[in-house]
């Protein structure tokens, strides 16, 4: 392991074009990712090998014959030993193909429930980004430039209150108070089978709510304290000493420093949103990944359950890479503090 | 092990006992006068103000609930048949089962507020132990506890939380240890970074020339400077342990009783009839999850205020 | 009284369905139970007309005291027929429940009423489902007739009905059925063997009973969910999103197993004709609140079952109409009655002084809001023919059940889990059972599994390895079955099903273990017993015998609640799940 710190260290000891240096801290970035996804399938291998009490017998019933249970605990691999499951999970991983599922959807291939409920995550997770990244980030620039006026400390509070909610809580609220009464807000996140792409946004108008709700407070105060900061530097103030205008020093230099810590944040909270809203699928009976996990574990179907989790987590590792890329590029000098952590 | 120390060989220039006391002494008196300041502020702050008040109300709900309500929580109220609305149910109406709402909300107070500062208060042990050591140390143990820390921080905390529980079982201890454990990773990045920071102040660098232990510089010259830290991370998470409690109940997935009064499970139980316009059954326990959050955060946000001036 | 009508009717008859004759000519059964012995017996619907007109103006004897509403029709046929041609065309949606996944759609070992309605769309019963809710030959059957003792019985098939696949539907096929269901116990056990079916000829079954049974149609029909017949080469376990077939009237076009989403469209071929509408889509729901949301929000057209709790909004609708089928449905509270050895539940004194606690007024006014009636610790439901009024409902005495407790030795009380399915009210029930326990010094907290989850996990799991105890076997179908807990039985017309599957031992719904000598006795005299008041007196002495013996605690029977937008008509449904569409047309 430590090869590779000498080699970056060498690297950047040294100055090098800036070209190498991303290359570099690409490939650094990579590498890391890799060790921990190689944790992440020692953890989600132990489980089934730990956990109390037979889990074949509980995905094949109570009902279910000796032979039937022979089967079932040869096909979850637990007849092989730990590293023997490691090695196939992480074969899985690479082939994508985890098997079939036995109690979700018994004998559906696993991949194919995966991207289904992919697809229906990232449905709602770009819609609700769609919403809730310009309202979030214009919410903190507006702070950020009326700083300590009575405008900037309702949105700071607002968004302070309303991202302590739970996001299950903020769903109820929202089909108490708008789905019930309203006709036009939809009960359910699934629009019925061959809607159109109206009708589907339609229904995911209260759990993209539901999302701003959680999420508005926290983008907007990142945006608004890289604004602040932005706004305070020597820079800035520079410019606007010399008599440059507000929207040409927010061009050429607020902005992409500002924007910075909201890329970076958005990255990290991406993983989050496609797995951890599962309080969000259950109320508004949404089939997205959260809500798929969920079933796996209910049902103790270890494949899906294997797939589920290893595939969020390597959406989140994929998204802080490229969010860690795009600050990179955005920020030469952040290129040094993060290849070195 | 970077420890390198090396004595010096000016033996009449190493501080007489005294002199060091002395130096202690003005130290804890500047923290006590500085710490002073900052409690004076604090109580002048109305977020936190605010913040006390409604915590500390639920704080009596869970102690003495007896106190505030007529009737138990699981008992049927005879006053009113199920399912009426307030105020003709009581303050806050009857279930579908014809149990005061209100009664259930103020027993509810108890489980939330025995997990969540449990699991905080284990989670920054822990994760302030791991953190120092992390950030004095560095080397070896650093790198490999990063990367397990960075693969559990990759799965959402509700996921790896359902994870375990399915794993380990239920109970309480299971849930409380849980949730420690799941943030014990975001608590010792934030306690090492700050130890990385300070290890290399000037403090830090003589206490080494005078020939301490590591376990000395880390407890007695970098742990008190971090305190600050350390109140701001406990009340933050504080916040994030009831609101992953709260969604752990919802998920049904905190205990085996699913009639005992709890926040969470109350709103799994009865979040499907708001359709049927039966709505208080569910927002008032959701209402109580939301002010709880909002007051530790108004909590959190004081202190760190404060700590940053 | 009109004698010359009398006799005719009579003549040629066999003797069972003489003797049902005779007993509502003497007054001994009312009108309405001689149509449903009747038409269980075989007896035409003419010949039944000639015996009513014969015996005169007794039109307006009541029905049994207790019975719920059953008097609107199981469909909602309009009561003035219109004289044009019905709408055609419309797609229908309906909110079912979501099905178990273990069993996949499989038609022989399928055990909840999603999966019923699903696979009922393409497959057909012997004997179908009458318009007043009671069995009758509007399916594979058109008549059937019993010999003298009622132990033989002689099916006639339909003509010109073909299987999907284009090949003719025989009485071969249905043999092969009746041996399916002979050789898994599909309730049938002890009622007929593997290969005691005769095909004399292409288009009639002659069955071959073990012994004498005068409810046999009742066994083979919509209310036996699991004899849904089959082709002659149909492999026990295959599910119809492999093998897509059926003689039924719906196609099945596709299916979601995740979503539990069932599409169906037309069957060219089917012997009844064309229907009206374009496609029928059935789609499962994990939570009722949900389909009943969607059903509000009209993105469904219909929900198959809601309660009172969630759905008590549609009841007051207007422009939805709710049908409430013949409802025999319960949710009874069973105890493993042999495991642990020596456990609490295994004292007959403990599960009586249940019996007393359990408040059944306040689930039947709390819960089910009056559309329940209270019921006496064993499944005759007052609306079957052979239900005994005479016994004495048991009231609710804490006293005495804290006595019984005492006696039994656990005067201090005891600790327990009750386990429940997350269907419907029952976790509402579960909750007031536990207050009504622990009034009497027993804590029985409640856990709550999908229902996807609960049958193979807590209920009737008779695992002999593993985690479990060994438990099974002999006398013990069900040994790792929790000690308490609570299970949702559907409709059906007779209470054959009830006591042979749940109650008889060995029964493979038998969760509580129950193994008495005496019961099967009884079961076994009330099947073969033709004789109404013979059969109510055996019927009485099974009564007697499980209130006191309370293998479970029967507290009350729910009237099942079907709903579904008033633009749809025609709708035929089952207190089991079932929903027929082949008259059915949106508006």
């Amino acid at each position: 392991m430590a090869l590779p710190f000498a080699i970056s260290a060498m690297f950047l000891a040294v100055r090098q074009p800036q070209g190498v240096l991303l290359a570099r801290f690409i490939i650094r970035r990579l590498f890391l990712s890799l060790i921990t996804l190689a944790i992440l399938l020692i953890i989600v291998t132990l489980i089934p090998n730990i956990a109390p009490g037979d889990p074949a017998r509980k995905i094949a019933g109570g009902t279910a014959s000796p032979e039937r249970l022979a089967e079932v605990t040869e096909s979850l691999g637990l007849n092989d030993s730990v590293p023997t499951q490691l090695a196939n999970l992480a074969k899985s991983v690479f082939t994508l193909d985890f098997g079939e599922s036995f109690s979700v959807a018994a004998g559906e291939p696993v991949m194919d429930l995966v991207w289904t409920a992919l697809g229906n995550s990232a449905k709602l997770v770009v819609f609700a980004l769609a919403i809730v990244v310009p309202l979030s980030v214009l919410g903190g620039l507006i702070a950020a430039y009326k700083k300590d006026t009575w405008i900037d400390r309702m949105i700071v509070n607002t968004g302070l209150a309303m991202s302590s909610i739970p996001e299950f809580v903020a769903g109820v609220l929202l089909l108490a108070f708008l789905a019930v009464p309203i006709s036009f807000f939809k009960v359910q996140g699934n629009a019925p089978d061959g809607s159109g792409i109206l009708t589907q946004l339609q229904h995911l108008i209260l759990p993209a709510l539901a999302v701003l709700m959680v999420y508005f407070g926290y983008i907007a105060r990142i945006t608004r304290a890289g604004t602040i900061q932005a706004l305070e530097s020597d820079y800035a103030r520079t410019a606007f000493m010399r008599g440059l205008s507000t929207r040409n020093v927010f061009r050429k230099h607020i902005a992409r420093n500002a924007l910075q810590p909201t890329v970076a944040v958005l990255g990290t909270q991406l993983g989050y949103l496609f797995g951890g809203m599962v309080g969000l699928e259950v109320v508004f009976n949404y089939p997205g990944v959260g809500s798929l996990i969920i079933k796996a574990i209910d049902r103790a179907d270890y494949p899906v359950l294997r797939a589920g989790v290893l595939i969020v987590a390597i959406i989140y590792m994929l998204a802080t890479l490229t969010a860690d890329l795009i600050v990179a590029w955005m920020n030469p000098r952040a290129r040094l503090d993060l290849g070195s952590e | 092990m970077s420890d390198n120390t090396t004595q010096p060989e000016f033996d009449d220039l190493t501080p007489t006992d005294n002199v060091l006391s002395a130096i202690e002494d003005v130290k804890a008196a500047t923290r006590k006068q500085v710490r002073s300041e900052q409690i004076r502020m604090l109580l002048r702050s109305p977020g936190f103000i605010v913040g006390v008040i409604v915590v500390g109300f639920w704080v009596l709900a869970a102690v003495v609930p007896g106190l505030l309500t007529t009737w138990g929580p699981k008992e049927f109220v005879d006053s009113a048949p199920p399912r009426t609305a307030p105020p003709d149910g009581g303050w806050f109406g009857t279930d579908k089962i014809g149990r005061d709402v209100y009664s259930r909300v103020i027993y509810g107070a108890r489980p939330i507020l025995i997990v969540a500062p449990l699991a905080t208060g284990i989670a920054i042990v822990v994760g302030t132990f791991l953190g120092l050591i992390m950030g004095y140390y560095r080397g070896y143990v650093d790198e490999i506890i990063s990367r397990v820390i960075e693969a559990i921080l990759s799965i959402p905390v509700i996921l790896m939380a359902i994870l375990v529980v399915f794993t380990f079982g239920q109970s309480r201890p299971v849930i409380i240890g849980t949730i420690a454990v799941l943030f014990v990773p975001a608590i010792t990045r934030t306690i090492r970074s700050a130890a990385i920071a300070e290890a290399q102040l000037d403090y830090v660098t003589s206490a080494k020339m005078r020939g301490e232990t590591g376990l000395f510089i880390v407890s007695r010259e970098i742990l008190p400077n971090v305190t600050g830290l350390i109140v701001v991370e406990l009340t933050v998470r504080l916040g994030y342990a009831v609101f992953t409690y709260a969604t752990l109940a919802f998920l049904g997935i905190v205990t085996t009783n699913v009639t005992d009064a709890d926040w969470g499970i109350d709103v799994s139980q009865n979040y499907e009839a708001i359709v049927s316009d039966i709505w208080w059954p569910t927002i008032f326990p959701a209402l109580a999850i939301a002010s709880l959050v909002i007051g530790v955060n108004l909590i959190a946000d004081s202190v760190d205020k404060v700590l940053k001036s | 009284m009109n004698w010359n009508l009398f006799d005719r009717a009579r003549r040629g008859r066999s003797v069972v369905q003489v003797e049902a004759m005779e007993a509502f000519q003497q007054g001994q059964i009312d009108r309405r139970s001689f149509i449903r012995r009747g038409t269980i017996l075989g007896i035409s619907m003419p010949t039944m007309a000639a015996v009513l007109a014969a015996c005169g103006g007794d039109d307006d004897a009541e029905p049994a005291a207790d019975e719920p509403a059953t008097d609107e029709p199981a469909t909602d046929e309009p009561a003035d027929e219109p004289a044009a041609a019905p709408a055609a065309g419309g797609d229908i949606s309906v909110g079912i429940q979501q099905g178990d996944a273990n069993s996949g759609l499989d038609p022989l070992n399928m055990l909840d009423l999603g999966t019923y309605c699903v696979l009922s769309q393409s497959f057909e019963y012997l004997v179908g489902l009458a318009a007043d809710g009671g069995i009758g030959a509007t399916a594979l059957a058109t008549g059937w007739t019993p010999n003298d003792d009622a132990s033989q019985w002689t099916f006639n098939l339909r003509e010109g009905v073909m299987w999907q696949d284009g090949t003719p539907f025989t009485s071969a096929d249905v043999a092969a059925t009746l041996d399916r269901m002979a050789e898994v116990n599909a309730g049938v056990g002890g009622v007929w063997v593997a290969g005691s079916t005769e095909t004399p000829d292409e288009t009639t079954v002659v069955m071959n009973l073990e012994q004498p049974n005068g409810n046999l149609p009742a066994l083979v029909s919509i209310y036996n969910p699991q004899s849904l017949v089959a082709p002659a080469d149909y492999v026990s376990g295959t599910v119809l999103d492999d093998r897509t077939t059926g003689t039924g009237a719906w196609v099945l076009d596709s299916f979601d197993p995740t979503t539990f989403t069932a599409k169906f469209s037309p069957n060219p071929n089917w012997w009844g004709g064309s229907v009206n509408l374009d496609s029928v889509t059935l789609q499962g729901f994990e939570s009722g609140g949900t389909a009943i949301a969607a059903l509000a929000a009209r993105e469904i057209d219909a929900v198959q079952q809601y309660s009172v709790a969630e759905g008590g909004t549609l009841l007051g609708d207007d422009n939805i109409t709710t049908l409430r089928p013949p409802s025999a449905n319960h949710r009874k509270i069973w105890f493993n009655t042999q495991l642990p050895e020596a456990g609490p539940f295994s004292d007959p004194r403990v599960r009586q002084a249940v019996a007393y606690a359990v408040n059944r007024e306040q689930i039947v006014s709390t819960v089910y809001q009056g559309e329940a009636i209270v019921a006496n610790d064993h499944v005759v439901h007052p609306s079957f023919a052979s239900y005994d009024p005479t016994q004495e409902q048991r009231p609710r005495d804490i006293e005495m059940a804290k006595q019984l407790l005492s006696d039994a030795g656990y005067g201090d009380g005891f600790e327990t889990t009750l386990d429940v399915g997350d269907i419907g009210e029952v976790p509402d029930i579960a909750a007031i059972v536990e207050a009504n326990l622990a009034e009497i010094g027993i804590s029985a907290p409640v856990r709550v599994t999908p229902n996807s989850d609960f049958y193979g996990e807590y209920w009737c799991a008779g695992a002999t390895w593993g985690s479990q105890p060994d438990t099974g076997g002999p006398g013990r179908p069900c040994g790792a079955s929790s000690e308490i807990g609570i299970v949702d039985y559907g409709h059906r017309p007779t209470p054959d099903v009830y006591f042979a599957r749940a109650l008889q031992t060995d029964g493979d719904w038998n969760a509580a273990n129950y193994n008495s000598a005496e019961f099967d006795g009884l079961f076994s005299d009330f099947q073969s017993t033709p004789d109404a008041d013979a059969r109510r007196t055996v019927t009485g002495k099974m009564q007697r015998l499980l209130s006191e013996d309370m293998p479970n605690c029967v507290h009350s029977f729910y009237q099942y609640l079907s709903g579904h937008d008033s633009s749809v008509q025609g709708v035929e449904v089952t207190a089991l799940g079932h929903m027929q569409f082949q008259k059915a047309t949106k508006a």
